[in-house]
């Protein structure tokens, strides 16, 4: 029983396994000091003398990227769906969406920083616009991509995408066809809004592990900036397990 | 069994309506349908159609795949316009029909909605159409279709037959005065498929509906129908008409009678030569 | 008609987006940091600003090609070798989900030590790209339906001629997908990791444009970042019509 367990985890996991084995190896091998790389127990014990200052810089963190992921598909999927009522607005709205899927934005951030100013809201209003988009995408998709025997259920009962009945249709075919893009919206973004969280942090310089990372490299302090990188690689990766979970879970009441 | 091969080449029109149904309730006047594949390239998937249907028949449009009769059923019911000719179901554009709601329709995809269990989705006419639900209607309609105990289930827990069972049901729970059905059993293995005829078979017989069925299947068309009109392709037009004049309520006992192998014998002979013509041209 | 209708209000969407850019700017509505398209052209429009951007997107253009080339050989590498160990395809598998799941920004302290500031550009860039590339070629090579693959079970074809014949060839308009969506990943990657302490390249210029507050140069160095994804869009584009032309 634990031998099929331990096989069935090797399987799984073997390559994070050989990564933590090569860092290890690395550090040992070259002998560096924790200044230039701190090992493993020196970024453990860097975590473990002020855990309270990385939790809160921590929960700055994510409660920001997900107030902000929150913000930003609420938009989206309220957008899609006017966008979805009124084809005018939907031809105005495509180009500027394509635009922004097509350019690398996280990389933008530094412009949108300057555009949104300073302060304590910028992580949380820079997060809403970049999940804006991609939300925008699917969730739109997902609304305009509805099963063609379904489309002709209706029809049949005088129910058309346009006109009076548009409110039922939306309500009871469209937008529970979209319900599944949503999902996979969710899980796409769960790491995207702890990334663009992490770089605004990183580039205003104020809070968040972001800023941890950045301030402790510059006081020379490697050991804490490496605790920072490390928990905010776990937040991310726990984040889009969680929604992944979600997605997996749902997935099959909206979808055959 | 020559007494009752009426076939009527050339002119449908010709072919004696049932005595019990005498009343055009469907009337088809010259109906063509042309797609364009390009702005100067087209085909013409209907030339020339007309015939009526009666209130309260049972027709099965049957021809080889390509002759444009799930086109036609589309613009008997509804859902796409005929290039040229007119349609009338009830004195009307079939379009009125949809408006008032009295059209029910059931396919060869299901398509259930996978997030409504069973009663959700045989409500869910009532809903579009902005009437109060009637549970007992709708478990009336469950009970009919032997469904009652799926009631909670969604689609993705039912097998293919009960979720053509649901859709059936679905498609009558607004008592339509026209029912429309493209293979809705062609999904499903052949065993199921005589078990779903039979079914469907009682389910009609019990309230007579005018109904234009689609299918491959010609033990099919004449198990349920009362007339058949084959369809030829290349241009898509009705060439034959069969009356089938099998009392009812027919069942699997009937499927295996004299009269109605030698009735499904000479249509499939028909059908077969249609085929070997269209090979040969 | 239906399609010209759609594509006009394509059309007026992009105009009006341009026009709105234009006035806004001018107006100074959305402050001091929007600036008018005209005034960043205008920017461009002398030899010592070009010459700058032309260098530092010439810098981010290296690194993000070499990102691309490593990070497409590696996602290649594994797959195919996923596909013929089918033990290992599972830890693979978790391992792209988990590059995936990373911030590719707490990556920079770790890997200006382990592998240099110099060359952490081109590991960003690696990273992110080997994802998409890893699973547009895994989702590719699983294309195929169970009738091909049972039929070159039939015809006793080896894993390995498989692969090349049937899965690979089914692959491949996958393959082209991946790359597009690695060529934005590694212009991204590698603009990231020029933050981490690079001399130069479009990431240094970016940050220090933001923090010097030269609005103009901020911007224009951020069209050069998108005109590089375009670039790299478009080569990609055409590889592909040459190599179907070759092949199809």
């Amino acid at each position: 029983m634990m031998r099929v367990w331990l096989v069935g985890a090797i399987v799984r996991y073997w390559t994070i396994l050989i990564l933590l084995v090569f860092w290890q190896v690395l550090v040992t091998v070259n002998d560096y000091n924790s200044i230039v790389a701190p090992s493993p127990i020196q970024v453990g014990t860097a975590f473990l003398s002020d855990p309270e200052y990385f939790m809160s810089h921590a929960w700055y963190t994510l409660s920001s990227a997900l107030g902000g992921l929150i913000l930003g598909i609420a938009m989206g999927t309220i957008v899609a769906s006017l966008s979805w009522a009124t084809p005018l607005f939907n031809g105005l709205l495509m180009p500027m969406s394509l635009f922004f899927r097509s350019i690398p934005i996280v990389a933008m951030i530094p412009i949108i920083v300057r555009l949104v100013g300073y302060g304590s809201h910028s992580v949380i209003m820079i997060t809403a616009i970049l999940t804006f988009f991609p939300c925008y995408l699917l969730f739109l998709s997902g609304l305009e991509d509805v099963n063609s025997t379904r489309k002709d259920f209706f029809s049949s009962l005088n129910c058309q995408p346009k006109g009076f009945k548009m409110l039922t249709f939306f309500r009871y075919l469209a937008l529970p066809s979209a319900m599944p893009n949503l999902l996979v919206s969710v899980r796409l973004l769960a790491p995207i809004c702890i990334l663009v969280a992490l770089v605004t942090e990183f580039l205003m310089g104020l809070q968040g592990l972001g800023y941890v990372m950045t301030s402790a490299r510059s006081t020379l302090r490697m050991d804490v900036s490496w605790a920072a990188a490390i928990i905010s690689c776990l937040l991310s990766v726990g984040f889009f397990l969680v929604a992944s979970a979600v997605e997996q879970k749902y997935r099959s009441r909206w979808s055959d | 069994m020559a007494e009752f091969q009426k076939e009527t080449l050339g002119s449908p029109l010709d072919g004696s309506p049932p005595t019990s149904v005498m009343q055009p309730f469907i009337e088809i006047d010259g109906v063509s349908k042309r797609f364009h594949l390009s702005r100067s390239d087209y085909v013409d998937a209907l030339v020339d159609i007309s015939f009526e249907i009666y209130r309260n028949e049972f027709v099965a449009l049957v021809g080889p795949s390509g002759c444009g009769k799930s086109t036609l059923l589309r613009m008997i019911a509804g859902l796409d316009e005929p290039s040229d000719g007119v349609i009338k179901v009830g004195d009307d554009h079939p379009r009125e029909l949809i408006a008032k709601q009295r059209v029910g329709m059931a396919m060869q995809e299901h398509g259930l909605m996978p997030w409504l269990d069973a009663v959700g989705n045989v409500s869910l006419p009532f809903r579009l159409a902005g009437l109060p639900i009637d549970p007992e209607r709708v478990e009336e309609l469950l009970e009919l279709v032997k469904l009652s105990k799926f009631s909670n289930a969604r689609p993705s827990q039912l097998s293919g037959g009960m979720k053509q069972r649901l859709s059936i049901a679905r498609a009558l729970v607004l008592q339509p005065d026209l029912l429309i059905l493209d293979e809705p059993f062609g999904a499903l293995d052949a065993v199921t498929r005589r078990m779903m005829n039979q079914e469907l078979q009682r389910i009609w017989s019990r309230k007579p509906t005018t109904t234009v069925l689609v299918t491959h299947s010609l033990e099919e068309a004449v198990f349920l129908s009362d007339r058949i009109l084959m369809m030829s392709p290349n241009p898509g037009t009705v060439i034959s008409e069969y009356p089938v004049p099998l009392p009812r309520p027919r069942t699997l006992e009937t499927s295996r009678e004299k009269d109605f192998l030698s009735l499904v014998e000479s249509v499939t002979a028909r059908l077969d030569e249609i085929c070997a013509t269209e090979l040969l041209s | 008609m239906n399609d010209i209708l759609a594509y006009s209000r394509w059309c007026l969407g992009v105009v009006i987006l341009i026009l709105a850019w234009e006035i806004t700017g001018n107006r100074g509505w959305l402050g001091s940091t929007w600036p008018p398209l005209s005034s960043i052209f205008d920017y461009l429009n002398s030899r010592p600003n070009l010459e700058l951007l032309v260098r530092n997107a010439g810098v981010t253009g290296v690194n993000a090609v070499l990102g691309l080339l490593f990070g497409t050989l590696i996602g290649a590498l594994l797959a195919i070798l996923g596909f013929l160990i089918p033990r290992l395809y599972p830890g693979l598998s978790t391992f792209a989900t988990f590059v995936n799941a990373l911030p590719l920004i707490a990556l920079g302290p770790l890997l200006i030590i382990t592998v240099g500031e110099g060359a952490t550009p081109v590991a960003i860039a690696t990273l992110s790209v080997f994802f998409s590339f890893f699973v547009a070629a895994i989702s590719g090579i699983n294309q195929t339906t169970a009738i091909q693959r049972d039929v070159t079970i039939v015809f006793g074809a080896s894993r390995w001629k498989k692969l090349r014949f049937v899965q690979l060839p089914a692959a491949v308009p996958r393959l082209f997908d991946g790359l597009k969506l690695g060529a934005s990943a590694a212009v991204l990657g590698a603009i990231l990791g020029e933050w981490f302490g690079s001399g130069s390249g479009l990431g240094v210029i970016l940050v220090s444009a933001m923090q010097n507050f030269q609005i103009e140069l901020l911007w224009s160095a951020a069209l050069f970042g998108t005109l590089l994804t375009i670039t790299g869009f478009v080569c990609i584009s055409l590889i592909r019509i040459a190599f179907f032309r070759r092949y199809l």
